[in-house]
């Protein structure tokens, strides 16, 4: 269903280096992460919301990659003992990779990470609640669709309180 | 010759019947009872109400470290989709390519959408996805939450 009428990026522009690291690695740099690349991730996903089409959104998505990328980097120059400690104990205590069974390792993670980028931990809940985000991306206008040869819609209703045209059926409620 | 005595009862007569109700010994009264039952279900939905606050922030906190991610694995999901895209058209013009009046992503020149605007993707579905790949790769996708 693909027609040749649908313009699809080249292999080229999909391809960027990708983050190849396993689940616990990405849950252990998870909050830090959302934290730094915080801008291009709500970009990105405001693009992908208000587009609804993947293929206008690969420029900040790749910006989102790289980012993240960047952060493990950094996170490997520095931090790289504690975060292997907490990622480990992220993946050998639950099945699930639950943060409450790691408080200690994370602390020491956290405290690294502070005190080498400045980045706190946000708290708990900090990505499940909304947020705002201003962008310099124009929204995309809606277009209705047009629907050639439909019926015409029905017309509004008399306002209440007007005459009915041809009175009621009862004649002695009139 | 045997004599025969008549079966009587004892001398003095049977003891009396012990008919009188022996009810078990009550340590509590009633109202002793309601008391304790609201006593614990109190200690209990105290207990209750600050370990289910626990564990819904720990829900919470699993949930927020998902979508800090998601963008991430979104990005990147995208683009594999697109790539997969342009893979399938591209082996789809090669295999059609003897046909006569085939159109690539019709039916012999039949859209399957005529109202939406021409170059509008529309994901397809997932047989379609991967209809030039080995079956076993439709089955894994397709069912991954059925086996994992």
């Amino acid at each position: 269903m693909i027609t040749k009428d649908i313009t699809l990026p080249s292999y080229e522009e999909l391809t960027v280096q990708e983050v190849n690291i396993s689940t616990p690695y990405l849950r252990a740099g998870a909050f830090h992460l959302g934290k730094m690349c915080e801008n291009q991730n709500n970009e990105y996903m405001l693009c992908r919301k208000e587009e609804n089409d993947p293929r206008k959104c690969i420029n900040e998505g790749k910006e989102v990659t790289a980012c993240a990328l960047n952060f493990f980097r950094q996170i490997k120059n520095s931090c790289l003992e504690e975060f292997n400690q907490y990622a480990n104990c992220l993946d050998k205590s639950s099945k699930d990779f639950e943060y409450r069974h790691c408080r200690n390792t994370q602390a020491v993670f956290d405290k690294c990470v502070l005190d080498n980028f400045g980045i706190e931990r946000p708290d708990f809940g900090y990505f499940c609640r909304p947020k705002v985000h201003q962008t310099t991306r124009p929204k995309p206008e809606e277009t209705p669709i047009e629907f050639p040869g439909a019926t015409e819609p029905i017309p509004p209703p008399p306002p209440p309180g007007s005459k009915a045209a041809y009175g009621t059926r009862f004649h002695f409620i009139q | 010759m045997a004599t025969h005595t008549q079966d009587l009862p004892p001398k003095g007569g049977y003891s009396p019947i012990n008919f009188k109700r022996i009810p078990a010994r009550s340590y509590f009264s009633g109202l002793h009872i309601f008391i304790g039952y609201g006593i614990a279900t109190a200690i209990g939905s105290y207990a209750y109400y600050h370990t289910h606050k626990v564990i819904k922030k720990e829900e919470i906190e699993m949930r927020s470290g998902e979508f800090a991610l998601l963008p991430l694995l979104f990005a990147e999901r995208d683009r594999a989709f697109l790539k997969q895209v342009r893979a399938n058209r591209e082996e789809e013009e090669k295999l059609m390519a003897n046909v006569e009046g085939w159109e690539t992503g019709t039916y012999y020149g039949e859209p399957i959408y005529k109202t939406v605007p021409k170059n509008k993707l529309i994901d397809p579905i997932i047989q379609e996805f991967y209809a030039h790949g080995p079956s076993k790769a439709l089955t894994r996708q397709a069912f991954f939450s059925s086996w994992v």
